[in-house]
């Protein structure tokens, strides 16, 4: 008996070892990163990325260890493709942080929240599906996602947006305050919460403390699509903070150049937490410490006026103690970019498994800077910001201005088809309802001169707004002789007013505009690292190798709108309907007046050939009153005939009542 | 005598001709110096409806909706005169379109319809000036060609203006007469009516400043009175175009049916036709004290009074009419067909259309064809041969381009609640989503409400009859600017009642000199008017552009507006007529400015002492605006006649 269950036992064993080695391939997958970078501006920059994947529905079926259920039943439900959710406080500075480089062009986002999805639905059920989903992910996020419902608030943007995208959807709350209560949400996704692994290293205080904050959720399933490779459900879940290092006393050292030495940081004086260990449940757990081509190539200058001309210049990449700065742990491996064109200057990141640190030993890994480096981030070509002209309450203008950077080198994959540099972007831009744009008043400033749209503009799509249902979108895509120094195109609008329940609560303070994109399609921003099969392991750095066109969000615009009264709703309705009361009922005075005329007329006709008691009852009030009786009666005795017989009437009853009195007295 | 007379009338027809031009050019002066005055984006000249840039907007959308019809277009849109001035709104897409087909067709069947000369001449105007007015390059039109078009189009009115109220008076002094007070006419000096309402009309500054303003209301009020002047020259198919192209382009202007049904059924004025059965069962029953003689002479010059109703005219008119909207219609069916055919234009606005947007993929070319000046020549085939050109269509394809547009529905529902002159938009924008519904249909039907009554009672004044529906109309109606509930409007109607003002009463050519009956009462509502004329812009100011004042106190010009509505002040000086006897010093008063006028006067003051009118009180309920006083005075002017016809001494 014992025989056959060990038999039994060890059938079930191997039988469930061999399906385990079967599904290897189609296993959920977990993965987190952390990302170092430190910027120009003495600030640091951490990247988390969390990385959950699902295996296709038709092999893995519906049941998940890893990734989270409610969201592979919001793919499910709502059929979506792909879908990008991002809170963001702050606002990204594309001349001090980048503009081109993938975190920079994937990560930075507009203020508040916004969100795009792609559905797997028949045209006519993409909007309900996005209604539908709006409101679940403002159940998930509890957030205000909800209000995206509403047609005025999204739009359906055609190729401005992204490219190819057919039944897109995009909306924005740029006045949406992010905080921790959305944070909580998004870190239940993961399997390990913020408990172990990475992202115990979320501090709010030391999170909300930065500059710019950004969490960003990214589905992308391939479950409906009628191709043959399914890779499943990917999910995508990312916190990008800026952050201030505390600047310690060593950092206000300055050195003999004005420069000021950049403080030095570590993960515990940044979160003020140090990282005690792996996400068991991660496939992989990696901090990676990122040092920019600009400061690579300041290093490098440094490195040689150190070392001497062209010694060391092979090894530097490899070492994580140079001159510049001190990394205090040695990283488990350097990973450095092929850049195709220049091969002195690449990017170099350091990569640290966390899998070797445990509870007893955690990682801190610190930042040293020994002498003070000033370099530059890379520039995407232009820089744009957007701002409102004229004043007053009734109209304005809006107006993108766009500056061309300097161009770093070799960054510039400029198109140079027909011996002219030209220069590609398109301007993606929606405008609510009440701000009334009015397209044919574009103009295009070339350097400042005022230039024929038709020069410069591409393509163009407009989708005016409509009142109370949809919003002005606008795509342009316009080309740019390389030589411009700057582009500024302005749109007029009028202000609409709202209905009194349409203002938010404080009013006064007036309306967001959400931002534009601008987007480069001819330039992509990705890092080349040499093939390796570990490269490809990791997310992160696969992430980065994609081609991503570059992006850039311009600034959120603050429109002050009039407001009408709020406090006397009922004054305006009653007074203008007793205006019309008033002017109904004279006029219908007017009009029917005749008709007592004309009846008294009669009366007077009837009472002259019968009424001879009212005749002779006249005739003695007018003696009472001392006046002589006049038998042709105009109208205005007419009209007194009727006062004095009413007042005969008063005396006549009067005089009865006496008597009465009297009699029965 | 004769001679004279002759003399003077050639004077007076010079002297009109001069003062119109002089208006004209007075127009094209401040026309020049119209950007600095920047007048188009005052609330008071322009609306939602009215806007020229709004227009221009929509007209660029169009433009750029279909590039593959531009080649028609450019060639047949040539002379499509409302195109480019009726604005249709924010979402009234449909209805540029609409006026495009309309006009572009409309145009060379001018002739075919009989129209007057004016109308031909105003064709060739707008079909020279257009390739202009479609040159605005940068998403500017060309401003000194467009505003030209409205002083045209003002003083074509005028012109219509006065050759109805000319007409108006003759059928007026022919009721005179039949009715045998013909003295009235022979003592007073005749001043043509329509003279004075088309000068009133050209001088008038709110007039002035619409038509400076650029806002398309000059067109709308020119339909108007050609619908009108149609019916009273009793040519049918006129009146029925400018009936129908009214209606379409401001919708209110489709209770005109009534006075112009009545027009031509009855004769632009008679009086009642009661009154001449009174006289003649007055002259049965009392033996006439006045010598025989006379009153033989005078039936044998009464010819048959124009009692019947005609009825073959109204059928006639009925058919004209449902032919012109036929055609209309279809035309906009046609136009419109792509974007969703023509209940489009009827839609209720609410209604929800998130699929269909308005898409427009403008390439090169078409931009070429639409904004930059260029010759119109080359472009029609440069973009049908442009490679590019498959893209676009392609483009088009791709997303079903469907222009959401409810052309009535913005009119009635009044979704653009940016301040006007009116109160609906302040309302609308305070009132409970709930009692919406309920006060649009309120509000509606108060100018319906009216209709039935007012045509009972004024049925034998059909010209006045239309006046008041057009000043309850601009009253009530969603959209108001200056020139329809103002003053400016009454002067163009002021024809209708000027012949009752006894051949003009020289006070209603300043239109804030109020002639009443009662001195203080005058001077307050001068005041009134003046004080409220200027609290509205600084209110307006004070709350828009510098952010301090409240909306209320806007509100409350408006109000009042509404309220003094400065048309009492024509229609009280109709008002005063009635009560001569015991105002003989306050009319003094106000006719003194006027000795020049004493006689008419005089003679004014004859007649009604002679009828012995007892002054009707006509209670003055200023407050309650316009049109209450016009009509009761019209009426105690009926009462007068009646008066003067049965009681003469």
């Amino acid at each position: 008996m014992a025989a056959v269950l060990r038999f039994l036992i060890a059938v079930l064993l191997f039988s469930s070892i061999a399906s385990a080695s079967l599904s290897q391939e189609e296993e959920e997958e977990f993965s987190e990163e952390l990302l170092l970078k430190p910027l120009a501006d003495r600030k640091v920059l951490a990247h988390f990325h969390f990385e959950s994947k699902a295996p296709p529905t038709r092999t893995y079926g519906h049941h998940h260890r890893l990734f989270p259920k409610a969201l592979y039943q919001l793919v499910q439900k709502f059929r979506i493709r792909e879908m990008e959710l991002s809170f963001t406080q702050g606002r990204w500075n594309y001349e001090r942080w980048g503009g081109f480089d993938p975190i920079s062009s994937s990560n930075a986002k507009p203020p508040g929240v916004e969100l795009w999805a792609v559905f797997d639905v028949p045209h006519d059920l993409v909007d309900a599906s996005w209604k539908n989903l709006t409101h679940t992910l403002s159940g998930l996020f509890c957030a205000s996602i909800n209000f995206l419902e509403s047609s005025t608030a999204y739009s359906a943007p055609d190729w401005g947006f992204q490219p190819f995208s057919g039944s897109l959807r995009y909306g924005s709350l740029p006045r949406e305050a992010v905080c921790t209560e959305n944070l909580t949400p998004w870190l239940k996704l993961l399997p390990c919460r913020d408990k172990a692994g990475l992202a115990a290293l979320m501090d709010r205080p030391s999170i909300y403390r930065g500059f710019y904050h950004s969490q960003r959720l990214r589905l992308s399933s391939t479950e409906f699509g009628s191709t043959e490779l399914e890779s499943g459900i990917a999910l995508d879940q990312t916190l990008t903070v800026v952050l201030q290092p505390t600047t310690s006393q060593r950092a206000s050292m300055t050195y003999s150049s004005d420069s000021v030495l950049q403080p030095s940081w570590s993960l515990s004086s940044i979160f003020g937490r140090k990282v005690s260990g792996r996400c068991v449940l991660a496939k992989s757990s990696n901090v990676y410490v990122q040092v920019e081509r600009g400061l690579v190539s300041e290093l490098k200058n440094l490195h040689a006026e150190d070392e001497g001309s062209g010694a060391g210049n092979v090894t530097f990449e490899k070492t994580w103690n140079n001159p510049g700065f001190e990394l205090s742990i040695a990283p488990n491996r350097v990973i450095k970019e092929v850049n195709i064109l220049h091969d002195e200057t690449s990017i170099v990141l350091y990569e640290y498994l966390i899998d070797n640190y445990s509870n007893s030993e955690p990682f801190d890994l610190g930042f040293t800077w020994k002498f003070p480096v000033v370099w530059s981030s890379p520039q995407a070509p232009l820089h744009a910001s957007r701002f409102l002209m004229g004043s007053g309450n009734e109209r304005g203008a809006i107006a993108i201005s766009l500056k061309a950077t300097e161009p770093s080198d070799g960054l510039w994959v400029a198109d140079t088809i027909e011996n002219s540099c030209m220069l590609r972007f398109n301007v993606f831009q929606v405008v609510p309802w009440y701000v009334r744009v009015y397209f044919h008043t574009l103009q295009v400033f070339v350097d400042g001169k005022p230039q024929s749209v038709t020069d410069f503009i591409e393509r163009m799509r407009i989708s005016p707004s409509e009142d109370k249902v949809s919003p002005g979108v606008m795509e342009m895509a316009l080309k740019l002789p390389c030589c411009v120094k700057s582009v500024t195109l302005t749109l007029e609008f009028d202000k609409g007013f709202l209905h009194i329940d349409e203002y938010p609560p404080d009013a006064n303070q007036g309306f967001d505009i959400p931002s534009a994109v601008i987007s480069f399609p001819d330039f992509h921003a990705s890092m080349h690292f040499l093939k390796d099969d570990s490269l490809n392991k990791s997310p992160l750095l696969s992430k980065f190798q994609e081609k991503s066109p570059v992006l850039c969000y311009t600034e959120v615009l603050l429109v002050p709108l009039t407001t009408p009264d709020f406090s006397m709703p009922y004054n305006v309705i009653t007074i203008t309907c007793t205006v019309f009361a008033l002017y109904f009922g004279s006029l219908l005075n007017v009009l029917r007046r005749r008709v007592g005329e004309e009846e008294r007329f009669l009366k007077r006709k009837d009472s002259k050939k019968t009424g001879r008691l009212g005749q002779l009852l006249s005739k003695l009030f007018a003696k009472l009153r001392g006046k002589s009786w006049e038998p042709t009666q105009t109208q205005s005795a007419s009209s007194s005939l009727i006062s004095s017989k009413l007042i005969f009437k008063v005396i006549l009853v009067a005089g009865i009542a006496a008597g009465w009195q009297y009699y029965s007295g | 005598m004769e001679e004279e007379k002759e003399t003077t009338t050639t004077k007076k027809k010079q002297c009109f001709w001069t003062w119109a031009m002089a208006s004209v050019i007075f127009r094209l002066v401040l026309i020049h110096f119209s950007r600095n005055l920047n007048l188009a984006s005052r609330p008071e000249v322009s609306t939602p409806l009215t806007s020229l840039r709004r227009c221009i907007f929509s007209l660029f959308l169009y433009d750029s909706q279909t590039p593959a019809h531009r080649f028609l277009y450019l060639n047949l849109d040539l002379n499509a005169p409302f195109s480019l001035l009726h604005c249709s709104g924010r979402g009234l897409l449909a209805e540029a379109i609409l006026n495009f087909s309309l006009c572009r067709i409309h145009v060379p069947r001018f002739p075919f319809v009989a129209l007057n000369s004016w109308a031909i001449d105003s064709s060739k105007v707008v079909v020279e000036s257009l390739p202009t007015l479609l040159s605005r390059g940068e998403g500017q039109y060309n401003h000194l060609i467009c505003s030209l078009l409205f002083v045209i189009a003002d003083f074509m009115t005028a012109v219509l203006i006065r050759a109805t109220g000319q007409n108006l008076q003759m059928a007026y002094n022919q009721s005179l007469k039949s009715l045998g007070i013909v003295r009235l006419l022979e003592r007073s000096e005749m001043l043509s009516s329509g003279d004075i309402a088309a000068l009133v009309y050209l001088w008038n500054p709110l007039t002035i400043v619409t038509c400076v303003g650029s806002s398309t209301s000059p067109i709308e009020n020119l339909v108007v009175v050609l619908s009108l002047y149609g019916a009273c020259r009793r040519l049918v198919p006129l009146a029925a175009f400018g009936w129908v192209i009214a209606t379409h382009l401001s919708l209110y202007p489709a209770i005109l049916i009534v006075p112009l049904i009545l027009i031509l059924g009855y004769g632009p004025d008679s009086p009642r036709r009661k009154l001449f059965q009174q006289r003649v069962s007055s002259k049965v029953g009392e033996n006439p004290s006045t010598d025989i003689h006379y009153q033989q002479k005078e039936l044998a010059s009464q010819p048959i009074l124009p009692i019947r109703f005609s009825w073959w005219l109204v059928v006639h008119f009925i058919l004209w009419a449902s032919l012109w909207s036929c055609y209309v219609l279809l035309l906009c069916g046609i136009s419109v067909r792509q974007y969703g055919g023509l209940g489009e234009m009827f839609k209720r606005y609410p209604c929800c259309i998130n699929c269909s947007k308005v898409l427009n993929d403008i390439e090169k070319a078409d931009w070429d064809n639409n904004l930059a000046t260029r010759d119109s020549h080359e472009h029609p085939l440069k973009g049908s041969s442009d490679p590019t050109h498959s893209f676009q269509t392609m483009g088009n394809l791709t997303a079903p381009a469907t222009a959401n547009s409810d052309t009535y529905g913005f009119i009635l529902t009044v979704p653009d609640l940016s301040p006007n002159i009116g109160v609906l938009w302040y309302f609308f924008a305070e009132v409970f989503d709930y009692f919406r519904n309920f006060f649009l249909i309120v509000f509606h039907v108060n100018i319906l409400f009216m209709i039935l009554p007012l045509a009972i009672r004024l049925n034998h004044r059909p010209c006045f009859l239309a006046f008041v529906y057009i000043a309850i109309s601009s009253l009530l109606k969603s959209y108001p600017s200056v020139f329809f509930t103002g003053p400016v409007k009454q002067p163009s109607f002021l024809w209708a009642a000027l012949p009752y003002t006894l051949e003009g009463q020289v006070a209603d050519l300043i239109p804030n000199l109020h002639p009443s009956e009662d001195m203080q009462f005058s001077f307050f509502l001068f005041c009134g008017y003046v004080g409220i004329s200027f609290l509205s812009p600084v209110m307006h100011n004070l709350w828009i552009w510098r952010g301090t004042g409240n909306a209320n106190f806007y509100f409350a010009t408006a109000m009042a507006y509404a309220c003094f509505q400065p048309k009492t002040k024509q229609l009280s000086s109709l008002a005063t007529y009635q009560h001569p006897e015991g105002h003989q010093s306050c009319m003094e008063f106000w006719a003194l400015p006027w000795s020049c006028h004493q006689g008419l006067y005089e003679n004014f003051l004859i007649v009604s002492t002679e009828a012995g009118v007892k002054p009707w009180t006509v209670k003055l309920d200023w407050k309650i605006i316009l049109v209450v006083e016009s009509v009761s005075a019209m009426l105690n002017h009926d009462r007068m006649l009646r008066k003067l016809s049965i009681m003469k001494p």
